[in-house]
C-alpha cells in the first residue's frame, strides 16, 4: 500500500485553487465584491487537507492476450475496444497496473456536513482535484520501479468512462485488493469512500500515446483528453511524494 | 410594502441570508402574502441568472443566490405555517450506477425556487424507482441526470418506464455526459444543458405536452 505524505498539496495550493476554479466554472464572468472565491477556496482545501488520508493500492499483472474489445491479464480482462487498441499499438513486456486510491472516509464526511449548494460545489470541486492529484502521486510510485526497467506507461483509464462500462470496477477489485487502503466496491459498483479514483495503465517497452483518445474520432466527448506521448508525459513529472509500506 | 420588500431585495443581493430570513419575517408580519414574497426571491434568483447568461454575473453569485433564496422559502414555509412547495409536481434523480449528485442538487434547487414540488430520490435510481415516484406523486415532469458516458444508457430505460407508469409524464434529461440529440434519441421530451436554461426548457417541454407536439431538434 502506498501512503501519501498528509501534506502532498501544500506545495501546490494555486495550482490547486486554478483547477477547481476551472472545474466550477468560477472563471467566467465578472464577480462581485460580496463573493470571496479566493477564501472560499482556500478555507475547503485547509478543510480537506485536515482530514484527508490518501491511500493507494495497485497491483501489476501480465497481459497475456489482447482480443479486439478486450485486453486479457493473468488478474482479469479490461473489457475496453479502446484500450485494447492502445495496448495492441504497443511495443512488448506489456502488463497492466491496477490501481485504487482514496482520499478517505473523513472526506466524504466533510461534503456532507457542507450546508449550503455553494459550499458543497467548491468543496467537492476542490476534493476531486484532490483526489486526481493524491492518484498520481501514488502512481509514481509503480511507475519509478517500471522507469527504471525502460519501461513506459499509459495515463489512467477508468470504469465507468470512454468504452469501459462501470462493471468494470469488478475487474479492478478482482485484480487488486483495495481492504487495507478502506476502499469497497457495493454491488452497483460504486466505490466508498466516494473521493477514490479506480483505473488501470498500460505498461510495455514503447507506449505510443497516454490515452486511447488517439484512436477515438469523437471530438465533441466530454472525456477527451490530449494524447501526448507517454514519454512526454513521464519527463513532465516531477518527483513523487509518496512511500511504500 | 416597498421598502420591505428592498430590504428583501437588498439582503438577497448581498447573498446575506440572515438579514434575508430578519426581511421575510418583517414583511410578513406587515401584511405582504407568502406569494407576493415568493415571487420577490424567484425574480432575485432570475436576475443573477440572467446576468450569469450574458457573463456579467459569476457561477458562485449565481450558487450564492440560490442558496439565499431556498434558505428564504423554507424560512417562509415555516414563518407562514405552510409548506414552500409549489404546485406542479416533479421527481428528479440521478439514474442507476451513477453516483454524481452535485448537478443534480442544484437543479433540484432551482426548480424548488421556481415552484415546483421537488420529490428528489438521490443518486442511483433504477428504472423502477423512478416508474414507482412518478405513479405515486402523481408527478407532471421527471428529471434525469447522467453524468457518465456509461450510465447515460440508463436514461432510455428510465424513460420508456416512467412512461409506462404515468403515460402523461414530461421527462427532462440533462447532465455532463448528455447533449440534445442523444437526450433525444431516448425518448425524453427535453434537455437542458446547466441549471441556467433549465426552468426555460421545462416549461417549453411541458408546453409542446400540452399542445400534442412532439419534440424535434
Amino acid at each position: 500500500m502506498v501512503v501519501v505524505e498528509p501534506g502532498f498539496a501544500e506545495r501546490i495550493k494555486e495550482s490547486l485553487k486554478e483547477r477547481s476554479v476551472r472545474t466550477l466554472g468560477f472563471d467566467r464572468g465578472s464577480c462581485s465584491d460580496a463573493v470571496d472565491v479566493d477564501g472560499a477556496l482556500g478555507r475547503a482545501i485547509e478543510a480537506l487537507m485536515a482530514v484527508a488520508a490518501p491511500r493507494g493500492v495497485y497491483a501489476n499483472a501480465a497481459v497475456v492476450e489482447v482480443e479486439e474489445d478486450r485486453v486479457v491479464t493473468a488478474a482479469g480482462a479490461v473489457r475496453s475496444a479502446m484500450f485494447a487498441r492502445l495496448a495492441a499499438a504497443s511495443g512488448p513486456e506489456r502488463s497492466v497496473v491496477f490501481a485504487v486510491c482514496t482520499l478517505g472516509e473523513g472526506v466524504d464526511r466533510l461534503l456532507a456536513a457542507q450546508a449550503t449548494l455553494f459550499k458543497r460545489s467548491v468543496m467537492d470541486a476542490v476534493a476531486s482535484e484532490l483526489a486526481e492529484i493524491a492518484a498520481d502521486l501514488a502512481d509514481r510510485h509503480w511507475q519509478s520501479e517500471i522507469s527504471a526497467q525502460g519501461l513506459e506507461s499509459s495515463a489512467r483509464f477508468s470504469p465507468g468512462y470512454c468504452d469501459w462500462r462501470l462493471d468494470g470496477q469488478a475487474a479492478v477489485f478482482g485484480a487488486v485488493d483495495a481492504r487495507p487502503a478502506g476502499v469497497r466496491l457495493d454491488a452497483q459498483f460504486v466505490m466508498f469512500p466516494g473521493k477514490t479514483i479506480s483505473g488501470v495503465s498500460l505498461v510495455a517497452r514503447g507506449v505510443p500515446a497516454s490515452r486511447p483518445c488517439v484512436f477515438c474520432s469523437l471530438e465533441r466527448c466530454a472525456n477527451r483528453r490530449p494524447f501526448e506521448a507517454a514519454s512526454e508525459r513521464e519527463r513532465r513529472s516531477g518527483p513523487g511524494t509518496g512511500h511504500g509500506t | 410594502m416597498d421598502d420591505k420588500l428592498d430590504k428583501l431585495r437588498q439582503a438577497v443581493r448581498r447573498y446575506d441570508a440572515d438579514s434575508a430570513k430578519g426581511a421575510l419575517s418583517q414583511a410578513l408580519e406587515s401584511g405582504v402574502s407568502c406569494d407576493t414574497l415568493r415571487h420577490e426571491l424567484l425574480l432575485a434568483l432570475e436576475d443573477v441568472r440572467h446576468h450569469l447568461m450574458s457573463n456579467e454575473a459569476s457561477v458562485p453569485e449565481f450558487l450564492l443566490c440560490l442558496d439565499v433564496v431556498l434558505e428564504g422559502l423554507a424560512s417562509l414555509a415555516a414563518l407562514s405555517g405552510g409548506a414552500a412547495g409549489g404546485d406542479t409536481g416533479l421527481v428528479i434523480g440521478v439514474v442507476e450506477g451513477d453516483p454524481h449528485d452535485l448537478g443534480k442538487n442544484i437543479v433540484a434547487g432551482v426548480y424548488r425556487a421556481a415552484g415546483y414540488a421537488v420529490t428528489d430520490l438521490g443518486c442511483f435510481v433504477t428504472a423502477r424507482g423512478f416508474a414507482s415516484a412518478v405513479a405515486e406523486s402523481g408527478a407532471r415532469v421527471l428529471a434525469l441526470s447522467a453524468m457518465m458516458s456509461t450510465t447515460m444508457p440508463y436514461i432510455k430505460d428510465a424513460v420508456l418506464a416512467a412512461r409506462e407508469a404515468s403515460p402523461g409524464i414530461v421527462v427532462m434529461a440533462g447532465g455532463a455526459a448528455l447533449d440534445a440529440s442523444v437526450a433525444l434519441s431516448y425518448g425524453a421530451d427535453g434537455y437542458a444543458e446547466s441549471a441556467l436554461t433549465v426552468l426555460e426548457e421545462t416549461e417549453a417541454a411541458v408546453k409542446r405536452a400540452r399542445e400534442g407536439r412532439g419534440w424535434s431538434l
